[in-house]
């Protein structure tokens, strides 16, 4: 019991020291945007998740919202819908695979929908850092609350690969 | 071994943290499972008590992880604490702070352009609120409108608690402060900045009260990334485990916490009867508290008491909220401390159930006696109502609605005006404008609110200043003399509030919706209290005035 105590210490002192240098590299001066810190390796892999604020189709800032992905993170896109169905658009996605998809109930929140649609994504298995990759999502039904923000009914993502480590 | 022991030891290898702080470790703790820790606390003496409150950068043990936060620390501290440290004052005293901030921007999502960061360099802005005492809002006092930078000077708030000399004391309860700077509050919540504020009076007397052994237990929600700090960028709600995604997104978790730790332990022996002062300070999650197997005897709302303890199975704590009770030991056992799954009108369905904590009930068994009477609370006095009025909540989460007439947090998320603000919360359909006076009132007067809810989400409706008690829900009328300074509306219906606007209380302050991420994003309007005998009551939204 004793050593169990002796090693959780350790865990933490390690922790501390990886952040510790985490600090140093935060505080540089004169820095051209930020620094990459390092996540833990143990970390729970929580997915990337883009609801329809994160679409870039039709609109003009699109190219300031390329978002960076983690190597081996996974990705998520949850979007209003019911009764207007999202469907993932395979030919006009680049480095992803769809991982399932499922609808919760979420009525009241938006009007003209009822549910959520939630798609789960994996990077594709060769994706490397600097790869460029995009999510595309459709639906042929769009309630009108959605149309400012998703005015073609459709939902894209564009992303690029990153690997710290 | 006993867990107990295997915990008591752990506690024991903890105790090597002083190596650990030189390296910038504030609170070596919380392994899940670990004994439920005291809060610093910081009392006042002779009617007086002076000191600095810090905004510090630290690192936080939180169960398996270590976050990086800013964090709370009085003048005499060494380091921060995850949550704040605790204010012991008594009714009549006068408590001054400088609020010093030192905090850096963390949480940057990868890739981030310098102007990106810079333009989000407000969420460094803070200030303090002292949620629920009745203190002047005036500058210099318990203003939220000030703002103060990274670096600024010290920016000095000084508070005269009601004393019985005013007839109507500060209650003896549990109060809190936090940051108030409207677009950064919620961020600074799910950093865990939050403290609690106790105030000591008659209550406290009653014998069996006196005998009981005291916790404070600060409940916060903590966003992270897997970094372990919280997302400094623009959010947008989402279903699922974490609430709340980032734009640009990164993956986030959410760590619900007593004083910090995740899951700690709390003892207590059979028969033994405690007195926990809770305080609900995360930004969004509701918490209908329970301890299994186990009545809560409440004796207070919202810092203030009641005539006697009432016997309940479950308490709802909307953001804010403060709830405090007795409890008695029961058998000897472990029991869960819950945040039972509840459905807060948060998209994607009900926020799931949650163990914050385990009650460990041991030891030697004795039995403590629980109080029948309390003390007699503060009444709602007996004058006419001098006005009704009616306020709308509404939200607008769709992504699609352009921006309303204030510049908020909205900006915050790196919009501009050919853009879309992630979401828009409004009050009478306008979002928050720090120019307009949204209310005129008169200090001395009573007025009831019909707060009118046309979401399914259960805005919690809060007011700075006076406390208010309801009268009616949906229009049937309500017989219950409980104070709140925070309650919850139900879905699409509406609650009407009476208020006093106690009279030697003048100035400009807020009422607003205290799920953060809605307030900063809109749903927060002004209130100017003006003097007793003044006639503002048709003056117009852009005077700042109290006569004609
Ligand atoms: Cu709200």
């Amino acid at each position: 019991m004793r050593d169990m105590s002796l090693s959780a210490f350790r865990v933490v002192f390690n922790a501390v020291s990886l952040a510790g240098l985490a600090v140093l590299a935060l505080g540089s001066p004169g820095s051209a945007g930020s620094e990459t810190l390092p996540w833990p390796d143990d970390a729970v892999k929580r997915p990337y998740i883009f609801t329809q604020q994160h679409n870039v189709d039709g609109r003009p800032d699109a190219e300031s919202r390329i978002q960076k992905i983690r190597l081996d993170w996974p990705l998520q896109v949850q979007l209003p819908g019911n009764p207007a169905v999202w469907t993932f658009v395979e030919d006009q996605s680049v480095l992803v695979e769809p991982r399932g998809r499922t609808m919760v109930y979420s009525p009241n929140r938006i009007d003209g929908t009822e549910s959520i649609f939630v798609f789960d994504f994996a990077l594709a298995a060769d994706a490397k850092d600097g790869d460029a990759g995009v999510i595309t999502l459709a639906t042929e039904e769009l309630p009108a609350s959605l149309a400012p923000v998703m005015p073609n009914g459709v939902f894209v993502v564009k992303f690029h690969v990153i690997d710290p480590d | 071994m006993r867990r107990r022991d295997f915990l008591r030891q752990a506690g024991a290898a903890v105790g090597l943290a002083p190596a650990l702080q030189a390296l910038g470790v504030s609170q070596a703790l919380a392994q899940a499972g670990q004994l439920l820790r005291d809060l610093p606390e910081l009392r006042s003496e002779n009617g007086y008590l002076k000191t600095e409150l810090i905004i510090e950068m630290g690192r936080f043990q939180v169960g398996g992880r270590m976050l990086h936060l800013p964090a709370y620390r009085f003048q005499h501290m060494d380091a921060g604490s995850l949550p704040g440290p605790t204010l012991r004052i008594k009714p009549g005293d006068k408590f001054e702070w400088d609020l010093i901030n030192r905090m850096v921007p963390t949480g940057i999502p990868d890739g981030a352009t310098q102007k990106q960061i810079d333009d989000l360099s407000q969420l460094e802005y803070t200030n303090v609120h002292t949620h629920g005492l009745q203190v002047s809002p005036e500058p210099g006092g318990d203003n939220v409108y000030q703002e103060l930078k990274p670096g600024d000077p010290p920016q000095p708030y000084s508070y005269q608690v009601p004393g019985p000399e005013t007839g109507r004391p500060q209650p003896a309860g549990l109060y809190w402060y936090h940051p108030h700077k409207h677009g950064s509050t919620s961020r600074q919540a799910w950093q865990g900045l939050s403290g609690a504020i106790v105030v000591e009076g008659d209550i406290d007397a009653v014998p069996e009260i006196a005998a009981a052994r005291e916790r404070v237990i600060v409940l916060n929600a903590l966003l992270v990334n897997p970094a372990g700090e919280v997302p400094r960028a623009g959010i947008a709600p989402n279903a699922g485990f974490s609430p709340f995604t980032s734009i640009p997104a990164m993956p986030t978790d959410i760590l619900l916490t007593m004083n910090g730790q995740l899951q700690p332990v709390v003892e207590l022996q059979p028969g033994e009867v405690q007195r926990w002062r809770i305080l609900a300070a995360a930004p969004h999650r509701f918490y209908w508290l329970e301890v299994e197997g186990h009545t809560l005897f409440q004796i207070g709302q919202d810092g203030v008491p009641f005539a006697e303890p009432r016997p309940v199975d479950r308490i709802l704590m909307a953001p804010g909220n403060r709830a405090e009770f007795l409890i008695k030991g029961g058998r000897a056992g472990t029991y869960a401390i819950r945040a039972v799954e509840y459905e807060q009108g948060h998209p994607g369905g009900a926020r799931p159930g949650w163990i914050i904590g385990t009650l460990e009930v041991a030891g030697e068994a004795r039995d403590d006696a629980l109080p029948t009477r309390l003390v007699t609370p503060p009444r709602m006095p007996d004058q006419p109502v001098a006005r009704a009025r009616t306020i709308t909540f509404k939200g607008e989460i769709s992504g699609g609605v352009p921006k309303g007439e204030f510049i908020g947090a909205t900006e915050h998320a790196g919009h501009d005006d050919t853009t879309l603000p992630a979401v828009q919360f409004y009050l009478d359909g306008k979002v928050f404008n720090a120019d307009r006076i949204d209310q005129h009132v008169v200090a001395g007067t009573v007025e009831d609110w019909t707060l009118v809810n046309e979401d399914v989400f259960q805005h919690p409706f809060h007011i700075h200043v006076n406390p208010f008690q309801v009268v009616a829900i949906n229009g049937q009328p309500v017989d219950d003399d409980t104070w709140w300074d925070v309650i919850p509306l139900p879905s699409k219906g509406q609650i009407t509030v009476r208020m006093f606007f106690r009279p030697d209380v003048t100035g400009k302050t807020v009422y607003h919706c205290h799920i953060l991420p809605h307030e900063d994003n809109g749903m927060m309007a002004n209130l100017r209290i003006c003097p007793p005998g003044s006639d503002p009551y048709n003056l117009s939204e852009e005077v700042d005035q109290c006569e004609i």
